[in-house]
């Protein structure tokens, strides 16, 4: 016994060694980057001359919290994220069910559907700006084509178009990811429990919400806060297709961090929109612990009783 | 490597020489007369050299002629290119100024230029360069880069736009080439005919393409008499504003203009014979190299009742953080001596350098205008061309200025705002940055 309570202790860093890499990694880096950002954010900094710079305290968040543009963009950054993530969790969900099913070539359908995710966004907003052109875009010609659009429109220049424009390709490019985790998801799903289900006489509706979705429901819920932070932080697409336009339609705080810190050289405001998009990401990722805590403890309470 | 090997050695060949000028070996055009070359015993100086020129083909082989001869003369002196995408170069350069990262000699846009003085990121050049050696030749465009009494770059070059248009599709129809506007709209709806998907007029319209539109706009601004500045004024919300959006939104709205389309595809169909009439200057370089296009187009200035022509400067200065100012003032003055000037006239194809002879051009560029018909009709107006934002206090705001008035177009394409409210709009955006910005600026 003492022989391996000695072991015991002698080996007792070796967790510690383990925790080390990450921990400096988060500590020394992450945890850096983040305090220097947050000081940047306190301070009015030229991007050309960062050594002048000057403390103003909350002022730079006072400016940007009290500018119609910034609210602006802040619900412009909220609807672009609950239109991907809906639009990304819907025909993910639907995929993932059509691929969970059994027919000729699921494999090579399961493959095909990942390309979308592999594709670079750059490629994607180029191609995506030849499908919305005006004059010889496709979107145009099918819909006058089919008799939906009277006459040839524009999509990514004008306001009331270009969010769902950005859209089309945010989850177009996001849902194959969301399709893959739940389809890992629905084979994990107990055979016996449906089974037992449709004995009772459930259809397939009742099925799906009485065994299935309560059994992917902590995997819905991963990938929606993956996909809510992704939005979040998209820039590459949106500043390709519309630069934030027009009007700034589609000018979400990514944006609005970049036109701030490099258009405008105005090192302080972009850190601040930086902070407020952080305290976003924070809000949903504290409010995703919450509900799988919630979750975690009714599924024991069940169990238990 | 092996290049630079073989002109540091041509240098040291040259330097050995020790005569008090020398006609630089393998340099563009007319003898240069130019410094004593250093002693090759001097410690070797690095000098980083910026710009985004270098990573498109007229840029590369220019810079490699004058960077070459200069390196020839000065043994001590060696060049390391520093070559950033045009897409990213502000941003890139900008992060690097006012760091000991950055460059020591930097290409700049006019942008770039205004908030690098703002941050004090160029060395002002008064004492590193005696202007008065040049003054007689330098374009006025180059008091652009003089602020608060101090010179902090110098032209690098000037990009002339004009109106291109399709002279067999004009001549066909029976049209002069329009001069005023009321000519241009009415050319512009003879020539279109859609069913043959052929247009009239074409130019960025687009946000995805805000870099090429502000300026292309701006030539209508400018082709009415309006600025977006004027001192320390902002000046958007005026009468001659007014006009040129009205008139701009009245051929947007016409039927008769390509909408929506990149620079690359209108570019495209103009070649293809399908676009009358374009607003544009990167056309001209691409006439130099398409045999087609050349046969097919010809240049005027813009059809705005004479008003004034734009131009795109683009300046050189030195960083304000450079270890090696001597040395990068060293290579300013090259690039505006005489035989550098001189066949960089010709080379820019279309774009001036910072000095030009207008009275005696070289012979070289006597001869190049003869088969560049082209660049004539523009560069004539470059006397009196201006920038889209004007050089001066407020010249720092341009990114918020374009910001303001293309969302402000963005609004009126598609209806949803007046012309009268997108400027006062536009002026309050510009007037609030104005506001914010530090004291010293």
């Amino acid at each position: 016994l003492e022989r391996h309570a000695g072991r015991s202790t002698r080996h007792s860093w070796v967790p510690y060694a383990f925790v080390a890499l990450p921990a400096a990694y988060i500590g020394g880096i992450q945890l850096f980057i983040l305090l220097r950002g947050f000081w940047l954010s306190l301070t009015a900094t030229n991007l050309l001359a960062p050594s002048d710079s000057r403390f103003v305290g909350f002022a730079n968040f006072q400016t940007i919290l009290s500018a119609p543009p910034f609210l602006h963009s802040l619900q412009m950054t909220l609807l672009y994220t609950a239109g991907s993530l809906g639009g990304a969790l819907t025909l993910g969900l639907g995929a993932a069910l059509l691929l969970n099913g059994s027919f000729r070539g699921r494999g090579i359908a399961r493959a095909f559907i990942a390309i979308p995710w592999a594709t670079p966004g750059v490629a994607v907003a180029l191609v995506f700006t030849w499908i919305f052109n005006d004059q010889f875009g496709v979107l145009n010609f099918l819909l006058t084509r089919f008799g939906i659009l009277g006459d040839y429109t524009t999509w990514l220049d004008n306001p009331d178009h270009a969010m769902l424009a950005v859209l089309i390709p945010t989850i177009w490019q996001l849902f194959p990811v969301c399709a893959l985790v739940i389809l890992a998801a629905l084979q994990a799903v107990s055979e016996d429990l449906v089974e037992a289900a449709r004995i009772d006489g459930a259809d397939a509706l009742s099925v799906f919400g009485s065994v299935v979705l309560p059994s992917i429901r902590p995997t819905l819920a991963t990938i929606a806060l993956l996909a809510t932070i992704w939005s979040f932080r998209r820039f590459e697409l949106l500043w390709l297709l519309t630069q934030g336009g027009p009007a700034d339609a589609t000018n979400t705080l990514a944006i609005e961090v970049y036109r701030e810190t490099f258009q405008y050289a105005d090192l302080g405001t972009g850190a601040a929109v930086g902070m407020i998009g952080l305290g976003l990401s924070l809000v949903v990722t504290l409010a995703y612990f919450w509900l799988m805590g919630g979750t975690r403890t009714a599924t024991e309470q069940e169990a238990t009783a | 490597m092996a290049l630079a090997a073989l002109v540091f050695a041509m240098g040291a060949c040259t330097g050995s020489t020790a005569t008090p000028t020398t006609t630089v070996t393998g340099a563009p055009g007319a003898p240069t007369t130019a410094p004593t070359p250093t002693p090759t015993a001097a410690p070797i100086i690095t000098l980083k050299v910026s710009a985004w020129t270098w990573t498109e083909p007229k840029g590369t082989a220019i810079g490699k002629t004058w960077l070459d001869a200069f390196q020839a003369q000065h043994p001590n002196i060696r060049i390391q290119q520093v070559a950033v995408p045009y897409a990213s170069y502000d941003t890139t350069i900008a992060t690097q100024l006012g760091t000991s990262a950055a460059p020591d000699v930097v290409q700049l846009s006019a942008v770039g230029f205004g908030q690098a003085v703002a941050g004090k990121a160029l060395a002002p050049l008064d004492s590193l360069i005696d202007n008065s050696a040049f003054a007689s030749s330098l374009l006025p465009q180059n008091n652009f880069a003089v602020l608060g009494g101090s010179r902090y770059a110098y032209i690098w070059s000037l990009a002339v736009f004009g109106m291109f248009y399709n002279k067999n599709m004009l001549s066909a129809a029976g049209l002069p080439v329009p001069t005023t506007f009321d000519q241009f709209m009415a050319t512009a709806k003879a020539l279109t005919d859609k069913s043959k998907g052929q247009y009239g007029f074409a130019m960025r319209s687009t946000l995805a393409e805000a870099s090429g539109w502000f300026p292309q706009f701006s030539m209508w601004v400018l082709g009415h008499g309006a600025h977006y500045t004027n001192g320390d004024q902002v000046t958007i919300n005026t009468p001659e504003m007014k006009q040129a959006v009205t008139d701009y939104i009245a051929m947007y709205k016409s039927g008769s203009m390509l909408t929506g389309t990149d620079a690359a595809t209108y570019r495209r169909a103009f070649a293809a014979g399908k676009i009358g009439m374009t607003f544009d200057n990167g056309l001209g370089t691409q006439m130099a190299s398409l045999p087609t296009l050349k046969d097919l187009a010809w240049a005027a200035p813009t059809p705005f009742n004479g008003g004034t022509q734009l131009i795109l400067p683009i300046y050189l200065g030195i960083s304000a953080t450079s270890q090696n100012k001597e040395a990068a003032a060293e290579l300013v003055k090259f690039w505006l001596s005489q035989g550098v000037q001189d066949q960089l006239a010709v080379d820019l194809q279309g774009e001036l350098p910072a000095t030009f002879n207008w009275d005696k051009p070289s012979a070289a560029y006597s001869a190049y205008l003869k088969t560049a018909y082209w660049v004539g009709p523009l560069e004539s107006k470059v006397a009196t061309a201006q920038p889209a934002v004007p050089a001066g206090p407020l010249s720092v705001l341009a990114p918020q200025i374009q910001q303001a008035i293309l969302n402000g177009l963005s609004k009126v394409q598609a209806g949803q705002t007046t012309v009268d409210q997108m400027l006062i709009d536009a002026q309050a955006q510009v007037e609030a940055a104005k506001a914010a910005l530090p004291k010293s600026s």
